[in-house]
């Protein structure tokens, strides 16, 4: 997603081409699909990852010149709603057998199932459209994520303006990933995620960003509140009944942005996030939040690259410093470092196979008798995809976990204490 | 779970998966979408983002079409199939999805390239669209620029006529004839 403003003149030139291109009715969000009458194929080298098009297509604020014609022709100037619901939807459903329990922290109470039919193991309903000639909004909403019925989770939801007063700086304002400057985790091939991101607490949240390209650098530039996507806090104190809600829990926000720039074949950036995150209280394991707000830092290192549309190739490495951040030791600095790395190989429009390793060294939360010791990975997940259609295709995976397990020690039931292999087959298909 | 039970499910997991994907993959290449081309009059090169396809009537893949890669300065050809024959004028296609589902069939404009005298273009000349093609028709000398956007127009309803534009390509592009000034 990362493109220079070189390519984005070329991207211009190239949608000006397909304007003449007829409309009927493409992508993980087939929406679009649909909407200008192209194959998934022009936007995913392989669903749900992107080829260059495709990444060129969200860099351009998700629309296409045409994108009028699939309004509803009321006349009014001022009105472009879309002809039709603008709908997509994604599910995923797996079974998995997989080393791993549930060890109550605490207590060290142990529960366990080996095998588990995780169908569905998720439900997407996705939304987007143009709505003016700059601004377009996205949203989707998990039903049953992970299978949890009855709940339902909105993740992405944002308005973006592609050219703020006319400086040719875009905005975004609304829930999104911080992580999302460098690799968006949906468009992944592996079931396994992008653990450092969600380790380093940098994945959704609520804020605004600000992007430009200048020259052949990119940037990105935005606040968030800092706290996630759960926390709020309910505004009473007017009186009796008043409606409104918080989503911050405190008054300072997080920084972040990110420079990035191509040397040649390589994409390259540099992402930072500075901000506050509640301290973590003495004991439970370090279940409880505390009452102190504390720095967080983040400094990240990206790089990617293809190897003609068939490999693509891609890098990341997170460094933390969580100051103060246990009640137990206040006076000190957290560090630790993770990443990951991984291969997508497509030898043809029926396969692809995927290898992703994730590492993460808890570093100064090692050994401090909480939860934050599981900041501890070493796996590489084995993906192959069928794809029975562009849009439908079957998984295997296998996860092995490189880690040793570690005994019980301390207070509590801390750490690696379990492996994490998995095998994992199912279906992922949007429609 | 013991290493081996995980063992044996890794084995069984990735023995079904290759069963269901090879049976499933002895009718792949049948079922991969691909784009039939067809012109009239036959035997034109055909002319794709990976440069030369071959020649009329011809089967394509659609990644052929839809490239994952391709190199910055033929970005105008993603997504579009261009059409040359000597002594016809080079037709350049945006590929629909109607178009992969039915094929693609090109009447080529042979009479203008024959009665102005000249070979077909060799260039790639691949900016010329139809609607382009609709748009700027060669001029003829001395015409005068009301005539020529008539000749434009009756361009546009024999493409219509030919089934070679959607209605709405026709009526998109007749908008923008009447709408540019003289």
């Amino acid at each position: 997603m990362h493109l220079t403003h070189h390519a984005r003149m070329r991207f211009i030139v190239q949608i000006a081409v397909l304007w003449a291109a007829s409309l009927q009715t493409a992508w993980a969000m087939p929406e679009f699909a649909r909407r200008y009458s192209l194959s998934c194929a022009a936007c995913h080298s392989a669903f749900p990852r992107l080829n260059k098009f495709g990444e060129q297509f969200v860099a351009n604020n998700m629309r296409l010149p045409n994108w009028k014609d699939g309004t509803v022709k009321t006349g009014d100037d001022l009105l472009a709603l879309p002809a039709y619901p603008p709908l997509a939807v994604r599910a995923q459903a797996y079974v998995q057998a997989r080393d791993g329990k549930s060890i109550d922290p605490v207590t060290g109470a142990t529960d366990s199932a080996t095998t588990d039919f995780q169908s569905p193991y998720l439900i997407k309903l996705l939304s987007s459209a143009p709505l003016s000639d700059n601004i377009t909004y996205y949203f989707y909403a998990i039903l049953a994520e992970k299978g949890a019925n009855g709940e339902a989770l909105v993740e992405d939801a944002w308005f973006r303006h592609g050219d703020i007063f006319g400086s040719g700086i875009s905005m975004q304002l609304g829930q999104f990933q911080l992580s999302d400057l460098m690799f968006p985790r949906e468009t992944r091939l592996p079931f396994q995620d992008f653990m450092a991101y969600r380790m380093a607490g940098i994945t959704y949240d609520r804020g605004v960003l600000f992007d430009r390209d200048i020259g052949p650098f990119e940037f990105g530039l935005g606040l968030s509140n800092g706290n996630g996507i759960t926390d709020n806090l309910n505004i009473n104190s007017p009186g009796y009944r008043r409606p409104d809600k918080m989503f911050d829990n405190d008054n300072s926000k997080t920084v972040f942005g990110r420079i990035g720039t191509e040397i040649g074949p390589v994409s390259l950036g540099l992402f930072g996030a500075s901000g506050k995150q509640r301290s973590i209280a003495l004991g439970n394991a370090g279940l409880d939040s505390g009452t102190r707000n504390t720095n967080k830092h983040v400094v990240g290192l990206d790089l990617s690259g293809d190897f003609g549309g068939k490999t693509y190739w891609y890098a990341q490495y997170l460094w933390n410093r969580w100051d103060g951040f246990l009640d137990a030791n206040p006076g000190r600095d957290y560090r630790w470092q993770g990443g990951f790395a991984g291969v997508d190989y497509l030898p043809d429009e029926r396969w692809a196979f995927s290898l992703l390793y994730n590492y993460a060294d808890a570093g100064d939360l090692a050994n401090t008798d909480t939860i934050y010791e599981g900041i501890d990975m070493n796996s590489l997940s084995l993906t192959a995809s069928y794809y029975f259609m562009r849009n439908v295709k079957a998984i295997a995976e296998v996860n092995v976990d490189f880690l040793k397990k570690t005994p019980q020690t301390g207070t509590y039931w801390t750490g690696h204490l379990t492996k994490e292999n998995y095998v994992l087959f199912g279906f992922d298909a949007a429609f | 779970m013991r290493r081996s039970e995980t063992g044996r499910r890794l084995t069984v997991s990735a023995l079904l998966f290759g069963v269901l994907a090879v049976q499933h993959g002895a009718a792949a290449d049948l079922t991969l979408r691909k784009l039939r081309i067809e012109s009239e009059p036959p035997g034109a090169e055909v002319l794709l983002i990976g440069g030369k396809a071959g020649h009329t009537p011809l089967t394509v893949g659609e990644r052929a079409i839809y490239p994952n890669d391709y190199p910055d300065k033929l970005a105008h050809l993603y997504g579009t199939v261009t059409l040359r024959r000597a002594g016809c004028e080079t037709l350049v296609h945006r590929v629909t999805l109607d178009d992969i589902e039915r094929g693609l069939k090109l009447k080529l404009d042979c009479a203008v390239a024959d009665a102005r005298g000249t070979p077909a273009p060799q260039a790639p000349a691949a900016e010329t669209t139809i609607s382009q093609a609709a748009r700027t028709p060669p001029a003829i000398p001395g015409e005068a620029l009301s005539q020529r956007r008539l000749r434009q127009l009756q361009v546009l309803q024999e493409l219509l006529d030919e089934g070679l534009i959607s209605a709405p390509d026709e009526q998109r592009i007749r908008r923008r004839l009447l709408d540019t000034p003289f």
